[in-house]
């Protein structure tokens, strides 16, 4: 019930915000937004698909919805959560080529290239990442990865299960990107960034990335749910 | 050297921190990812005793032993922090960099943070659930940040560990106004944590778990979702149990230092439906309490109590099975202590509203008298009032505390509200006698409760929290299950 609510309230909110501006784990339509940031401007189109319910009855895995569909949880806990999850329609294509590598951690642990196809391979996201691949240049941040070259990871900690922990792909400021070979240190975010005050590196494999990581609320949840 | 045999105990592609090598740690082991650039240097020596403390710390408080060593792990691909280790050991996990560097003044700030607020989830994992997710603990989780300030400090001065001490101040202003990661509902909760009689939250918070446990409620099994105003009317009912005195208005503010927003009809954020508590529901649900334990438990009156119908509780009398925590009315029913007559330890919120003077005996004798001679209910109104009027001049010395000086403050300041308290439950002199009054009266009329701000002398805090954290939702498998971020 609780994300039901919760869903329903971001789903609105977020139509009107920027990218990644919303709760990732709340709201999958952001959650790809949030993703575009490392790359592909094309990606939320090509899932769009998926963002039918084909199915009005909760699914707890596959075996619940039809064959050209997958199950999706909300928020994106792989079945491991309370709520039940919705069958949503399986894409059936998906973009390719450059800029539609936005790599995304699935819940068989699969990275896959994209979230268009995790879904069309009937995968739903982990939220909570933990996928083991290593991508260099690529940061695990909650399902998604982050390009270090563009984005950083924002981190904001959850202490319940059932509502886990926030993660985006932000945007790199221009000071933080790589310059001849070298890497800035969290001195290169301006003072005003949310999470910088535990602000350190993500290894990838490659390069460093960062991640900005607060203990605490989402200040966007408050902002959204004024609305 | 670290035993070979150590190097095992990590989990893959980790290694014992060489740091503790020396440290004989009998309940906790570091285990450092072997792709951190810093290498064995990303742990100081400085967190290998903290780690067995934490522990030690969260098996007392908790009431529950932990199933084995305990891991903690830096690792370099999450940047945050977690429950579990990456081979489901025991454990929790914080990003390399959390321990080494300064945040608000304290070296190792987030390394002191994380691995203890982990720590406490894994704890959490280890008991109950359901607690209310709009103002407990949420992504604000604000019990939970409550008590990482509080053991952060109680740490830190067992050792005289000034950095750690700094930390936990820090830990605590962050949540306070103007603080990056303000929170009312956590300074509502720390007002309560003052409230609780002589200013003892640990003990307070423990007793209150114990009340809930006794009755055998769950606050999953009321019937209600959550977040719901009943759930959160439950809790408030046995918080205020413990408190000796309504606490719903420290919960809904704006109390001191602005806390509140609690059962008051503010969104939690999270969308929600806002709800408002009604002090007269607290007052039946806790009345409940003291009247099944007065009819000596029935078991049906036990389950409509923790099926959430508290109305049909035949009403107890009171006499010697009239608990503790309650008191007894007018009409010689045992009920919840603020409203009932024999509120004999009401000095107690008599000094509570001196709180921050050094005659507690005289503000306890006031406090006292004046309740000697008010009637029951109103009585305790007045009590109500006052003693969130102590906690308001208590807080206002920790809000400087938490300015930087240290939370130690906090501790004074709670001492201040706790002498009070003190002073009139165990009677100064004067309070003593007014509370003897009202002892007479009680003893007249049979019952046998205890006075209102009396000082419990049992220690609960062996208790404290099996279920308080529990209500995070938790399930240890869970706990261990959740992902590494």
């Amino acid at each position: 019930m609780r994300g039901t609510r919760v869903r329903v309230s971001l789903l609105a909110a977020c139509s009107t915000l920027a990218l990644v501006a919303c709760d990732s784990k709340s709201n999958r339509d952001v959650e790809r937004r949030s993703s575009a940031v490392s790359g592909a401007a094309t990606t939320t189109a090509s899932v769009a698909p998926s963002a039918t319910a084909s199915s009005s009855s909760g699914c707890h895995d596959n075996s619940s919805c039809a064959r050209n569909e997958y199950c999706e949880f909300e928020p994106g806990l792989c079945g491991k959560g309370q709520a039940p999850g919705t069958c949503r329609a399986r894409p059936t294509a998906c973009p390719s080529g450059a800029g539609t590598y936005e790599p995304v951690c699935a819940c068989s642990g699969k990275v896959y290239d994209n979230a268009c196809a995790a879904h069309a391979a009937r995968e739903d996201l982990a939220v909570m990442g933990g996928c083991k691949a290593i991508i260099p240049d690529f940061a695990a941040c909650g399902a998604n990865y982050c390009d270090a070259h563009k984005s950083y990871c924002e981190i904001y900690l959850s202490d319940v299960f059932d509502l886990p922990t926030d993660h985006f792909c932000q945007p790199l400021p221009d000071a933080c990107k790589l310059t001849n070979g070298k890497k800035p240190s969290c001195d290169c975010f301006p003072k005003e960034t949310p999470c910088l005050s535990f602000c350190g590196p993500l290894a990838t494999g490659g390069i460093d990335a960062f991640h900005l990581t607060c203990q605490g609320k989402h200040p966007k949840h408050t902002a959204l749910n004024s609305k | 050297m670290v035993p070979a045999s150590a190097w095992a105990q990590c989990c893959a592609g980790y290694s014992p921190a060489t740091a503790c090598a020396n440290a004989n740690l009998t309940k906790s082991r570091w285990c450092i990812q072997d792709t951190a650039p810093t290498g064995q240097s990303a742990l100081p020596a400085a967190f290998c005793a903290y780690g067995d403390k934490v522990v030690t710390t969260l098996e007392s408080t908790f009431n529950i032993q932990a199933p084995d060593t305990f891991e903690f792990e830096l690792d370099t691909q999450t940047g945050g922090a977690h429950t579990g280790t990456a081979c489901d050991h025991f454990g929790d996990g914080v990003a390399y960099d959390a321990f080494v560097g300064s945040a608000y003044g304290a070296t190792g700030f987030w390394g002191y943070l994380l691995s203890l607020h982990e720590a406490i989830n894994d704890w959490t994992g280890l008991s109950s659930s359901g607690w209310p997710t709009d103002w407990w603990a949420d992504h604000q989780s604000a019990f939970p940040n409550l008590m990482d300030f509080h053991i952060m400090n109680t740490e830190g001065t067992q050792d005289n560990d000034q950095n750690l001490i700094k930390a936990a101040a820090a830990q605590k202003a962050r949540f306070y106004p103007n603080g990056d990661s303000s929170d009312p509902k956590v300074v509502a909760l720390d007002n309560v944590f003052a409230a609780m009689p002589n200013g003892d939250g640990y003990s307070g918070f423990s007793h209150m778990f114990s009340l809930q446990s006794g009755d055998g409620v769950k606050w999953d099994n009321l019937g209600v979702p959550n977040p719901d105003v009943k759930r959160s009317e439950y809790v408030a009912a046995y918080m205020s149990l413990a408190a000796g005195k309504a606490v719903l208005s420290l919960l809904q503010g704006p109390g001191a230092n602005g806390g509140g927003q609690i059962c008051n009809d503010t969104p939690d954020g999270a969308g929600d439906a806002p709800y408002t508590c009604n002090e007269s529901d607290i007052d039946k649900i806790a009345t409940a309490h003291c009247a099944i334990a007065a009819n000596n438990k029935p078991s049906s009156d036990l389950t409509a109590l923790r099926a959430g119908n508290y109305g049909n509780i035949a009403s107890g009398p009171c006499g010697a099975t009239c608990p503790s925590e309650c008191a007894c009315d007018s009409s010689n029913h045992c009920v919840a202590p603020w409203l009932g007559m024999k509120q004999t330890g009401s000095g107690g919120a008599g000094g509570a509203s001196n709180g921050g003077a050094s005659n507690g005996g005289s503000s306890g004798t006031n406090g006292g008298a004046s309740n000697g001679g008010g009637s029951g209910t109103s009585g305790g109104a007045s009590n109500g009032g006052a003693t969130t009027g102590g906690g308001v001049t208590g807080f206002g010395g920790q809000a400087s505390i938490a300015g930087s000086t240290s939370i130690a403050g906090s501790t004074s300041s709670s001492g201040g509200a706790s002498s009070a308290g003190t002073s009139s439950a165990s009677g100064g002199t004067v309070s003593s006698s007014a509370g003897s009054s009202g002892d007479s009266s009680s003893d007249s009329n049979g019952c046998s409760c205890r006075a209102v701000g009396q000082s419990r002398t049992e220690s609960l805090a062996g208790f404290f929290l099996a279920s308080v954290f529990g209500g995070l939702g938790l399930s240890r498998a869970r706990a261990r299950r959740r992902s590494r971020r």
